[in-house]
């Protein structure tokens, strides 16, 4: 019998010569200008809040773009200062802790004319922890550069161990894929909108090595309110400590929109991401900013953000235990204590200022911006807390070379 | 440009399909746009209308941390059609 195979490659060679005729057919301009340029980058962060969480983050970066051949290449490493004495600490008859985070990440990029291609490779240490992200990602300027669309994949493997030991003796692991595609439009001379979808497939134990769950008897379970303080809950509870436990594999899709417009002397920016996925969480992410140019070299902008999302289906703000008459004691198969996964309410009121500093012909060459954002965090269904202040501050530096 | 996919699907078998699908997810989006000319992205080429203005890695990992939700990272490579 004769094979209807088809060949290899076909495939592929269909899908490169689908590649090529909107890439050879829009880029028959001239390239850009030649000339090599290089951008230094600087923020210095801190974040503190009222559950006496402090963050402290210089970072650091540079980017080098040759426009001529479309090469780019990037780097960037900082460093976060964490103190914690939160209440999921206190509770667990732990002291305030400081960690020190190292992250880097490295870029190189090449589109000589409306073809893309980028490859980026990130990691992150904690004295516990330690994370490894590699991906790539395409995007392809179409009808004159007024459509753009991309498409990127990351993989992430993470490392969590307890400090002090080595992860040879005890780590528990997580692979996550990232599959992420969007769309930016020129709507018209002053606007644009960006359109995306994440789809993101996690593998692996995501439990915190450090979090236990408290268990309560079945007809105590009832009486736990939310924010029932730290003694309260240690005295209804039943003994012992129990580790938190996830499900294994989770599923994460969001879908995003971005839409930024032009005036005169101000612009407008909105974005909106609706989120959902297979442990049960939805949530909703809006965002706001608005930019007066009050001179030329001076823009000032408010900023609001709010974020609401629902609780894992497995959430509970009272797990029921039971000790069975061998001392033993039944949990519920998933159980957690981290308030990401429960039902939250977001608010964040911001400003922002940023000086530009440079020549007359290009004043944003060198420029100074500062951040400042108030957050306001309100837990519906959680033990110890209610509600949480945050305030965020950052001075950043971008020079132009 | 239309015209030039169309002379692709014709002179390609139709075992092309199965993996050139892909564009045609953004066919539809195409008459949506506005031909703007270089001359034209004065304001699209405005530093305010980038993805990364006002933001902060330090700020976008505080999020990270706090919120349930990820994803939504829009444009971090492109955007205004200006460069």
């Amino acid at each position: 019998m004769l094979s209807r195979r088809r060949p290899p490659l076909v495939g592929l060679r269909c899908f490169v010569a689908w590649a090529l005729v909107p890439a050879v057919g829009l880029g028959a301009g001239e390239p850009p200008s030649r000339g090599v340029t290089t951008e230094v980058h600087g923020e210095v962060a801190g974040y503190t809040d009222s559950d006496a969480v402090t963050v402290f983050t210089p970072s650091v970066g540079v980017k080098v773009r040759d426009t001529g051949s479309g090469w780019s290449a990037g780097g960037s490493y900082l460093v976060d200062v964490v103190s914690a004495a939160s209440v999921d600490i206190v509770s667990t008859a732990t002291e305030r802790w400081t960690e020190v985070r190292h992250a880097g990440g490295l870029n190189a990029g090449y589109k000589p004319y409306d073809l893309g291609a980028t490859l980026s490779g990130s990691v992150s240490r904690e004295p516990d922890y330690l994370s490894l992200t590699g991906g790539g990602r395409f995007d392809w300027d179409l009808s004159q550069k007024t459509v753009t669309p991309a498409l990127g994949y990351a993989f992430t493997h993470d490392t969590a161990g307890r400090t002090g030991t080595p992860f040879s003796v005890y780590s528990l692991e997580t692979d996550r894929h990232a599959l992420n595609t969007d769309v930016a439009l020129v709507l018209d001379r002053s606007t644009t909108l960006n359109l995306g979808a994440d789809l993101v497939f996690e593998v692996g134990n995501q439990e915190k090595p450090y979090r236990y769950v408290p268990l309560f008897a079945e007809d105590v379970a009832p009486k736990v309110v939310p924010g029932m303080s730290v003694e309260t809950v240690n005295l209804m509870r039943l003994p012992g400590r129990t580790a938190e436990r996830l499900p294994t594999t989770r599923q994460r899709y969001a879908a995003s929109a971005r839409l930024a417009q032009r005036h005169a002397h101000d612009t407008l920016v909105a974005k909106e991401r609706v989120y959902t996925d297979s442990w049960g969480l939805k949530a909703t992410t809006t965002d706001l900013r608005w930019v007066f140019d009050l001179t030329r070299q001076l823009q000032l902008w408010p900023a609001l953000r709010v974020h609401f999302q629902s609780g894992v289906s497995f959430w509970k703000l009272a797990y029921v235990g039971s000790v069975a008459t061998d001392g033993s004691l039944g949990v519920p198969r998933y159980r957690t204590g981290d308030r990401e996964l429960s039902p939250l309410g977001e608010g964040t009121l911001g400003a922002g200022m940023r000086l530009n500093l440079g020549s007359p012909s290009d004043p944003s060459a060198f420029a100074i911006t500062f951040l400042a954002d108030g957050m306001l965090t309100r837990y519906s269904e959680a033990l110890f807390i209610k509600q949480r202040f945050g305030a965020f501050t950052a001075a950043q530096l971008e020079v132009k070379l | 440009m239309l015209a030039r996919i169309s002379v692709a699907v014709n002179s390609s078998s139709l075992r092309c399909v199965r993996l050139g699908w892909l564009p045609l997810l953004v066919l539809p989006l195409l008459p949506a746009c506005t031909r703007v000319t270089a001359y034209q992205r004065e304001r699209l080429a405005h530093p305010t209308m980038t993805p990364t203005f006002g933001e902060s890695d330090a700020l976008t990992h505080v999020r990270a941390v706090q919120e349930g939700a990820i994803g939504g990272e829009l444009g971090a490579s492109s955007g205004c059609g200006c460069n």
